[in-house]
């Protein structure tokens, strides 16, 4: 599998590459009629969401996605998929640790979220809520090695 | 005999040239690039950043193509029409016994749908959260309770993932916990899972 575009989290002011996918597990129980499509290999999931970490709580905030119709594919945002809640949905279902890549390139993957960085950010989530956060040091880049989460060497998603 | 066959390959790349020009014009006509201006904009930019080498085996692999669609027309052609009449409606066969995620060894213990419901209530300071049993998941609640007949029974359960990090040399993520441990209740009627809800995944 390709190299996948990352989803985003907010936490302490700081966007970051998500490599984690809380929303699949929503997707899989109640969005199974949802026909997401793959707009490309590097996205399988059909889907970009933004995710924020706000009083200890985890959300969903935003959401662009593809979705497959008659005429094509249409792009579809949270409203679409949450039509009550188009501006932030509170990501109870979640439960796991969320990991977020930081640093340096240590070693490039070209499928899922396999490539390595010099430090990985792991949020743990209960039912949607924060219980603890911790860093985990993978080693040292070189010092012209890529920073930040990236696919391929071109698109860079997050802190670096 | 030599001259009939030189002409009947002659006769036989002619068409093949002619019939390549056809399709060219067809999918110039017919073809609709459905993805949206941001994924073309993406790819676009992908393409750019290709290095040298990449770019050269791109090339060289559409020599190739070109020369094996020229050599085998009759059948690059039934395949561009082929596309071009679009998908079928149905590629595969459909299953009849439905896939669940829980199987009888991940089987908890049994539960009172109206126990279970009486402690599923979510609550959020924000109020992004429906006041429902299971909150957002609520939909899959109501849709395995209306499938619970009579003498069915409600197990809770939750099912054993797996460890990530184990292993000698092992590089990658160090998360703590099994991934993809799943939770939920299913119905089980005879002795059988006929319907499940998934409420966390770890």
């Amino acid at each position: 599998m390709t190299a996948q575009i990352s989803e985003k989290l907010i936490y302490k002011g700081e966007e970051l590459s998500l490599c984690d996918e809380p929303l699949h597990y929503y997707l899989q129980t109640i969005g199974k009629d949802l026909k997401l499509q793959a707009p490309s290999t590097a996205l399988w999931r059909g889907y970009v969401g933004t995710w924020t970490i706000e009083d200890g709580r985890l959300y969903l905030v935003k959401l662009k996605g593809f979705k497959e119709t008659a005429s094509g594919t249409t792009e579809i945002e949270l409203g679409d998929i949450f039509p009550e809640y188009p501006d932030g949905v509170f990501a109870h279902w979640y439960t796991g640790e969320l990991r977020c890549p930081m640093g340096g390139l240590l070693e490039y993957v070209h499928g899922g979220y396999a490539s390595r960085y010099e430090m990985d950010l792991f949020l743990k989530i209960d039912k949607g809520i924060l219980v603890s956060d911790r860093i985990v040091n993978n080693g040292h880049a070189e010092p012209d090695a890529p920073q930040g989460y990236r696919i391929n060497a071109m698109t860079i998603f997050g802190r670096q | 005999m030599n001259y009939d066959l030189w002409f009947w390959l002659g006769c036989y790349f002619a068409i093949g040239v002619v019939l390549v020009l056809v399709g060219r014009v067809l999918v110039k006509l017919f073809y609709k690039d459905k993805r949206s201006d941001f994924v073309k904009s993406a790819l676009a930019a992908l393409e750019e950043d290709k290095s040298p080498q990449e770019k050269r085996r791109e090339f060289f692999k559409s020599i190739a193509t070109g020369s094996l669609v020229f050599l085998a027309w009759p059948v690059a052609f039934a395949v561009l029409v082929n596309e071009l009449r679009g998908k079928p409606a149905s590629t595969y066969v459909k299953d009849d016994e439905p896939k669940f995620t829980s199987e009888k060894k991940d089987l908890i213990e049994i539960v009172n749908p109206h126990e279970v419901e009486a402690t599923a209530k979510v609550v959020d300071p924000k109020r992004r959260v429906p006041d429902l049993p299971f909150g957002h998941l609520n939909r899959g609640w109501k849709e395995l309770r209306r499938k619970m007949m009579p003498g069915d029974v409600m197990w809770s359960f939750k099912t054993s993932g797996y460890q990530s990090n184990n292993g000698e040399g092992y590089k990658g993520p160090q998360y703590e916990s099994p991934r993809n441990n799943v939770h939920g209740y299913a119905i089980v009627r005879s002795r059988k899972i006929v319907g499940e809800f998934l409420t966390q995944w770890d």
